[in-house]
C-alpha cells in the first residue's frame, strides 16, 4: 500500500512558494494579507508557520487548498496548482473546529472524504485509520458522545483517509486545553511519523511548531511577511524528552527572538491600517 | 452605500417587483379584462383614490380594534412569560397555554366570541388570540438569554429573584419582546378584520366581505394593498421605535435562536408526570369554560357548556358536525402538502443559488406580510369556489414559515464544516445531500409541525367564506341560523382537529428524526420553534435586508 503511495507522490516535488501576494479589500480600502512569500516545504516533511493573531498565516493555509484565490506569484504542490490538487481530492485539512457531522458515527465520518471523491470506502482502511487515531472502542459512536480530543483526533483520521498529498492543519488543537493539547502533539508526531505525509500546521504555540516540525516559519503581519525560516534537526523519532533539552529551547528562544523584533518592527504598520 | 452596491443588491427585487406589477396590469387590462378576477395596479390606484372617503370611515375603525388586541394580548403574553420565567412550576401550564391559543382557530372563535361579547371586543379578542404566543415564546427565549456571567455578578451581589428580573433578565428580553411586538401586527390586522366578518357595521373587514360578495375586484385588490400597507408600516414603526429604546442589541432574530423552547423537550421529568399536567392543563380549560357561564351571567341560550357539546355530538344530530370533518381535513391538509413541499423546494433552491434568494426573499417577505384574509377573495376570484380554492389558501398560510426556517435550518451548517466540503471539492449536490439537508432536517420539520394549525385556519377560512362545506362553513351557518349548540360542537370539533394535528406531526418529526439519527445532533429544529408560530396571519419577523448582521446566516454566499 506504501508502495502504491510512492509511485503517486514521486519524493521529489513538496511545496513550492514563490512571490506570493495577496490583498483584501475591506470598506473601499485594501491591505495586503500576504507580501512576497517565498518558501519551499520538502516532500514528506513537517512544516510548522508560527505567528500572532491576523499574520496571514491561515490565509495563506487556505490559498494551499484553493480556499481562497491569491492575486500573484506561484503556488505549486508536486508540480500541481493548488485547484487541481483539491480537484483530484488531494488534500487533507483538520481545522480548530473538528467539524464532525454529528449524525454520524466515527467510522462514517472518517470515510467522508472517500464519499465525496465517489471512492470505494474500503472498512479495512477506515479500520486502519481508527486503530492509527486509536478509537477502536468508538468506532459507532456519534461525536456528541467524545471528548474534545477525541474528535479532533477523529477529524485528523479524516484527513488521512484519502493518503492526501498535502496534509493542513489548522490548529487542529487550539481549543482544547494544554493538557490535552500536549497529548495530541505526541500523538501526532506517532500518527506523523507512521504516516509521513506533506504537512503544514498553523499555529500560534513556539513550543508546538518547533517541537512537531522539521522546518519552522515565523510570520508577522499587517501586511503579512515571514521574519524567519528555520529548520528544526532535532532527531527523530521525538519524545517528551525533547521538551526538557536544551536544544530545543535554544530554537524556540532563537525563534521567539526574531517574532518579537520583527513584531515591534510591524506596530506602525498595523497602526496605520487598523 | 454607493449606487452599485445598491444596484446590485435591490436590482433584482426591483425588476422581479415591477416584473409582477407588469404582468398583473397586462392580465388585468387586458387578458382577464371584465372576468372580474385581477384588477390592474393602475385601476386599484385609481379606485383607492375615487374610494378614499370610505377607506378614511373604515381604516381607523380597524385599526383602533387591531390595536387593542395587540396591546393586550402582548402585554398578556409579557406578563405571563415574566411569571413562568421566576416560578418554575408556571411554565408548563403557561406554555400549553399559549399552544392552545395558537391551536384554536380563529374561524371557530370568531362566532363564539360573537354570540359572547359585543361591538368590536371580538375582533380585539381574536386579535390578542392571534398575538398571544409568538410573544410569549420570544419573551421567554429573551428572557432565557441573558448573559449567565451577568446573572452570576448579579447573584453574587446579593439580587434575589425579582431584582435579577428586572435589573438583568428584562434588560436581556427586551430584543425578543420587540421582535415579538413586530411581528405580531400582521396578526393582529387578521384578528381585528375576521372578528368584523360577522356583525361588525364598519371596518376593512366588513368592506372585503362587500366587495367580495359584490364581486368588486378593484375594491377587492384595493383593501388587499391596504391592508398590507398597514401591516408593513406596523412592523417597521414597531422595530424603529424598539431600536430607539433598546440601542444596544437588535431585536431577536427568531429563526436563529440556538436555545430550545419545545414543550416537548427532556426535562427530566417523567412521562407520567407530564402526562398528568396536561391532563390537569385540559381540566382546567374546561373548568373555567364551565364556570365562566354563571360566573359572568352569560346567557346559557347561546353560550354552551361542555356537557352540551358532548350531549350533541354523542346524540342523533351529531353526525352533521363529525361528517365534515374529512372535508376540512382534506382541505387542510391538500394545502398543508402543497405548503410544505413549495416552501422546501423554493428554500433549497434559495439555499443553493443564493442570488435568486436575494432576489426573491423581499418580495416573499411583502407577500407574508399580506395578512391572510385578503388573500381569500383574491385566491377565490382566481381558482372559483372549490376545494382548490381552500387548498390554495391554507398553502399560502403554511409556505412562508416553512421557506424561512428550511433556509434556516440549510445555512446552519458551520463555517470550518463548509470549507472542508470545499477543500474536498463536493459537488452543490454532495453538499445539500450530506451536509445542509441532515442539519437542515429538524428546521425544516418543526416548520412543518407548527404549520399545521396554520393550514387548519387557512382551510377553514376558506370553506368559510368560499367553498360552503366542511367545518368553517358549518360553523358560520349555525351561527347565522342562531344553531347555537351545533356551532359550538363544531368549533370545539375543530380545535381538536387541530390540535391533533399538530400532535400527530410533532411524533412524526420525533420519529423521523431519530431515525435518521440527527435527534442527537445539536438541534435547531426547535430554533425554527418560534419564528413559525407567528405566522397566524402570514409574517416573518426579519426584514431580509438586515440579515447580513447575523453572521451571514441568511447569506453566507460572499
Amino acid at each position: 500500500m506504501n508502495l502504491a503511495a510512492d509511485m503517486d507522490h514521486p519524493t521529489a516535488g513538496g511545496v513550492v512558494i514563490q512571490g506570493l501576494q495577496k490583498s483584501y479589500r475591506v470598506g473601499g480600502r485594501s491591505f495586503e494579507a500576504l507580501q512576497e512569500i517565498s518558501l519551499t516545504v520538502a516532500s514528506r516533511s513537517f512544516t510548522s508557520l508560527v505567528g500572532p493573531s491576523g499574520c496571514g498565516k491561515s490565509t495563506l493555509l487556505r490559498i494551499l487548498c484553493d480556499l481562497e484565490a491569491f492575486d500573484g506569484g506561484r503556488v505549486e504542490i508536486d508540480g500541481c496548482p493548488p485547484h487541481l490538487l483539491r480537484q483530484r481530492h488531494a488534500i487533507g485539512l483538520a481545522l480548530q473546529d473538528p467539524a464532525l457531522l454529528p449524525w454520524r458515527t466515527v467510522r462514517r465520518n472518517i470515510s467522508l472524504p472517500l464519499e465525496l471523491a465517489r471512492e470505494r470506502v474500503s472498512s479495512a482502511v477506515v479500520d486502519e485509520l481508527i486503530a492509527l487515531v486509536e478509537l477502536e472502542h468508538f468506532a459507532d459512536a456519534r461525536p456528541a458522545q467524545l471528548s474534545g480530543g477525541m474528535r479532533q483526533r477523529v477529524a485528523i483520521a479524516r484527513a488521512l483517509i484519502s493518503n492526501p498529498q498535502l496534509l493542513l492543519l489548522d490548529e487542529p488543537f487550539g481549543a482544547l486545553d494544554e493538557m490535552t493539547r500536549q497529548r495530541l502533539n505526541l500523538e501526532l508526531l506517532r500518527i506523523w511519523t507512521e504516516r509521513p505525509t506533506t504537512t503544514v500546521l498553523v499555529t500560534h504555540s513556539m513550543q508546538e511548531a518547533v517541537f512537531l516540525a522539521d522546518q519552522v516559519v515565523v510570520m508577522s503581519g499587517r501586511p503579512g511577511t515571514i521574519l524567519a525560516v528555520r529548520s528544526v534537526d532535532l532527531p527523530r523519532p521525538r519524545t517528551v524528552s525533547v521538551l526538557r533539552s536544551p536544544e530545543f529551547h535554544a530554537i524556540c528562544d532563537e525563534l521567539l527572538e526574531k517574532l518579537f523584533s520583527g513584531g515591534t518592527r510591524a506596530q506602525p504598520v498595523e497602526e496605520t491600517v487598523g | 452605500m454607493s449606487v452599485r452596491r445598491v444596484v446590485r443588491r435591490w436590482g433584482g427585487t426591483a425588476g422581479l417587483a415591477l416584473l409582477i406589477l407588469l404582468v398583473l396590469q397586462v392580465l388585468g387590462e387586458w387578458v382577464l379584462a371584465g372576468k372580474g378576477i385581477i384588477a390592474a395596479p393602475t385601476h386599484v390606484i385609481e379606485a383607492l383614490w375615487d374610494d378614499r372617503a370610505l377607506y378614511g370611515a373604515n381604516v381607523p375603525t380597524t385599526l383602533e380594534t387591531a390595536a387593542k388586541g395587540w396591546a393586550v394580548g402582548n402585554a398578556a403574553a409579557i406578563v405571563v412569560a415574566g411569571i413562568a420565567q421566576s416560578v418554575a412550576w408556571t411554565e408548563r401550564p403557561a406554555l400549553l397555554l399559549g399552544l392552545t391559543v395558537f391551536s384554536i382557530p380563529g374561524v371557530a372563535l370568531a362566532p363564539v366570541l360573537e354570540v359572547t361579547l359585543s361591538g368590536n371586543a371580538p375582533g380585539s379578542v381574536l386579535a390578542g388570540f392571534f398575538v398571544f404566543f409568538p410573544t410569549l415564546i420570544l419573551t421567554l427565549l429573551g428572557l432565557r438569554q441573558a448573559d449567565p456571567g451577568a446573572l452570576l455578578v448579579a447573584r453574587a451581589y446579593g439580587a434575589g429573584r425579582w431584582r435579577t428580573l428586572t435589573k438583568v433578565r428584562a434588560r436581556a428580553a427586551l430584543p425578543g419582546i420587540v421582535t415579538g411586538l413586530s411581528m405580531t401586527v400582521p396578526a393582529a390586522l387578521v384578528g381585528a378584520i375576521l372578528g368584523e366578518f360577522i356583525g361588525a357595521s364598519s371596518g376593512l373587514g366588513v368592506m372585503l366581505i362587500d366587495a367580495m360578495y359584490g364581486a368588486q375586484v378593484d375594491l377587492v385588490w384595493g383593501v388587499a394593498a391596504v391592508t398590507t400597507a398597514l401591516a408593513l408600516a406596523g412592523y417597521y414603526i414597531v422595530r424603529y421605535v424598539g431600536r430607539l429604546l433598546n440601542p444596544w442589541s437588535p431585536p431577536l432574530d427568531a429563526s436563529a435562536t440556538a436555545s430550545a423552547l419545545d414543550l416537548t423537550r427532556r426535562d427530566g421529568r417523567s412521562r407520567l408526570v407530564r402526562i398528568i399536567e396536561t391532563l390537569a392543563s385540559i381540566g382546567l380549560i374546561l373548568l373555567v369554560w364551565w364556570a365562566a357561564i354563571p360566573v359572568f351571567h352569560l346567557s346559557d341560550y347561546v353560550v354552551k357548556n361542555p356537557g352540551d357539546v358532548v350531549n350533541y355530538l354523542v346524540g342523533s344530530s351529531g353526525s352533521a358536525v363529525l361528517s365534515q370533518i374529512g372535508i376540512t381535513l382534506a382541505d387542510a391538509g391538500l394545502g398543508f402538502c402543497v405548503g410544505i413541499a413549495v416552501g422546501w423546494v423554493l428554500g433549497v433552491l434559495f439555499v443553493v443559488s443564493p442570488a435568486t434568494g436575494r432576489a426573491v426573499l423581499p418580495i416573499a417577505f411583502v407577500v407574508s406580510s399580506i395578512p391572510a384574509i385578503v388573500f381569500v377573495p383574491i385566491v377565490t376570484l382566481l381558482l372559483g369556489r372549490g376545494s382548490l380554492s381552500a387548498g390554495a389558501i391554507a398553502a399560502i398560510v403554511t409556505f412562508f414559515p416553512v421557506l424561512v426556517n428550511t433556509m434556516f435550518g440549510l445555512r446552519s451548517a458551520s463555517g470550518d464544516t463548509l470549507l472542508f466540503f470545499r477543500a474536498h471539492n463536493a459537488s452543490l449536490w454532495q453538499t445539500l445531500w450530506r451536509l445542509r439537508l441532515p442539519i437542515g432536517m429538524p428546521a425544516m420539520l418543526a416548520a412543518a409541525r407548527i404549520s399545521a394549525p396554520l393550514a387548519v385556519l387557512g382551510a377553514t377560512l376558506a370553506e368559510w367564506l368560499a367553498t360552503g362545506r366542511g367545518l368553517g362553513y358549518l360553523i358560520v351557518t349555525a351561527f347565522v341560523n342562531s344553531n347555537y349548540t351545533q356551532m359550538w360542537a363544531a368549533a370545539v370539533v375543530l380545535t381538536i382537529l387541530s390540535i391533533v394535528f399538530y400532535s400527530v406531526l410533532s411524533v412524526v418529526e420525533q420519529v423521523v428524526l431519530r431515525r435518521l439519527g440527527v435527534a442527537g445532533a445539536p438541534s435547531s429544529g426547535q430554533r425554527a420553534w418560534h419564528t413559525v408560530l407567528a405566522r397566524i396571519g402570514g409574517r416573518r419577523e426579519r426584514a431580509p435586508e438586515e440579515t447580513p448582521q447575523l453572521g451571514n446566516a441568511w447569506f453566507e454566499a460572499h
